[in-house]
């Protein structure tokens, strides 16, 4: 399963929204329960799922889902 | 800004010498003009900020991490410091402040040591400096103030219009509150009441709204017609359905930049235990923003009390899951006006003084305790019309997203510039004076 794939199934099941309504350009913006609480909340269970520590920058400054997946896909990379 | 019009004619004068000169010395005559403009509104001020600019810059530049965190601790504390040279009374004219301007810049400054990426010199200076913003914000991101290069009709009407717009909040809406407000605060000890003191704080969180939204609308009306995007303050705060919803609404920026520099930080490193890393995040956030008005008791209670509403209400939510319903907007005003009775207090002998006289719940006789108070001994009814005034707010707060979308819309229409500048010419109180609120902090 790719890093997407985990991440979308993640939001769907944490959200409650379908899960091919989440895209990579899927952003807080688009759910309207996805507040700075769910937020930080949903990057713990990132970190969690893959076994990874996120910076505060990149939970700050990624603008959608697929900045978080390309961070982790570069990380695990390395 | 200190407005005594000259800001607009600087600022006229500015966007004509603006577009005439070549585009490589577009920043080096804002930084000329904007820091001309400091030096004539306080020399002081124009000293603090070139001093305060050059160390950001060298610390930036050949700091180690350590001597930029050493830096953010000064420029945070130098806030505290300056705030308790300020004369706190509500008379404070911009004129008699120490210096003006310095709670917005230095928040830019701490930004610049905060971040990883690079700013050049005139780019830092030119935030900090910026004419149409510099004595209360909207508080920008450094790397983010950047110009059009050409000259764009659309872009010139729309700042026009925006300046129109904050115009009449100030003139025609704003100023005409001061006068109930402070006549209400005002009353003699025999004539108080609790209800008046109430609506008092009421007319004070719309008047405050009013005011400073103004001097947003003039400092983003004024970018747009120099060519900069300056970042919205306010977003129609009142239709708030929840004090969160109401500080997504509010002074944007400066939440923006607390939101940025102290709630996610506490809450990220603490997201072990995430629920109560939210709620230290939310108490350490609030308390400081009252702080950053002033170092004043009834700041300070306006930042805990906000704090605690946020509080309350997240556990209410995530917690215990209670959703909002009809009566969500009505509490979230009566909360908002509950806690902005101690913003307008300020101090505490001021708050003993107000508590004491007021032993009564409503007015013994409501013309003479009340409406004569509000009318100033009745002499507004003549004078200035409460009716009038109270039409006009109403009108104002009734269709305020018509208004807004009206007014930020591409579409512009003849219609528009004649109905604002009619209810400006006849509706606007030029003669009383009144100072900006947010210039103080």
């Amino acid at each position: 399963m790719t890093v997407f794939k985990k991440i979308q199934q993640l939001l769907s099941e944490y959200f409650k929204e379908p899960i091919e309504s989440i895209t990579l350009e899927t952003s807080a913006y688009d759910i309207a329960s996805w507040d700075s609480f769910s937020h930080m909340e949903l990057m713990t269970k990132i970190e969690n799922e893959f076994q990874i520590t996120l910076p505060l920058k990149v939970i700050m400054d990624s603008e959608n889902i697929g900045d978080i997946a390309n961070y982790i896909d570069e990380v695990s990379q390395q | 800004m200190i407005f005594d019009w000259l800001y607009l004619w600087v600022l006229l004068a500015a966007t004509i010498i603006h577009y005439c000169t070549p585009v490589k010395h577009r920043t080096t005559l804002l930084i000329t003009l904007s820091l001309g403009l400091i030096f004539y509104w306080s020399p002081e001020s124009l000293l603090a900020l070139l001093f305060t600019t050059v160390i950001t810059f060298l610390l930036k530049q050949y700091g180690s991490k350590g001597m930029k965190a050493f830096g953010i601790i000064l420029l945070a504390s130098s806030i505290l410091a300056i705030k308790t040279q300020l004369p706190w009374a509500g008379t404070s004219s911009p004129q008699t402040l120490l210096l003006i301007g310095y709670s917005y810049f230095t928040l830019q400054n701490i930004s610049v040591l905060a971040s990883t990426t690079q700013i050049g010199w005139s780019q830092l200076l030119l935030t900090n400096a910026f004419f149409p913003k510099f004595i209360a914000g909207p508080i920008a991101e450094p790397y983010k103030l950047t110009a059009t290069k050409d000259l764009h009709p659309e872009q010139m009407i729309a700042g026009i219009k925006r300046i129109l717009y904050g115009l009449v909040k100030k003139f025609v809406l704003a100023d005409r509150l001061s006068i109930f407000v402070n006549n209400l605060f005002d009353a003699p000890p025999d004539q108080s009441s609790l209800f008046s003191l109430f609506f008092a704080s009421m007319l004070f969180t719309f008047q405050m709204y009013l005011d400073f939204s103004a001097y947003s609308d003039l400092a983003i009306g004024g970018g747009k017609l120099l060519g900069y995007q300056i970042p919205e303050n306010f977003d129609l705060p009142f239709r708030a359905k929840s004090i969160a919803q109401y500080w997504r609404k509010t002074h944007m920026t400066l939440i923006k930049w607390l939101t940025t520099h102290l709630y996610y930080p506490i809450q990220y490193q603490l997201r072990d235990r995430l629920i109560t890393g939210t709620l230290l995040a939310i108490f350490i956030t609030f308390t400081l923003s009252g702080l950053w008005h002033g170092l004043a008791i009834g700041f300070l209670i306006w930042g805990i009390l906000n704090a605690l509403y946020l509080m309350v209400e997240f556990v209410a939510k995530k917690k215990l899951g209670i959703q909002g319903g009809w009566w969500s907007w009505p509490l979230t005003l009566l909360l908002i006006i509950l806690s902005n009775f101690f913003f307008r207090i300020k101090d505490w002998s001021t708050f003993t003084n107000t508590i004491e006289k007021t032993t009564l719940l409503f007015p013994k006789d409501w013309t003479v305790d009340f409406w004569a108070i509000l009318a100033d001994g009745g002499h507004l009814l003549q004078q200035y019309n409460i009716l009038e005034s109270f039409l006009l707010f109403a009108l104002f707060f009734a269709a305020e997203p018509f208004w807004e979308r009206t007014v930020k819309s591409a579409r512009t229409s003849i219609t528009f510039f004649v109905t604002i500048l009619f209810v400006l010419i006849f509706f606007g109180y030029f003669h009383l004076g009144e100072e900006f609120i947010y210039v103080q902090f």
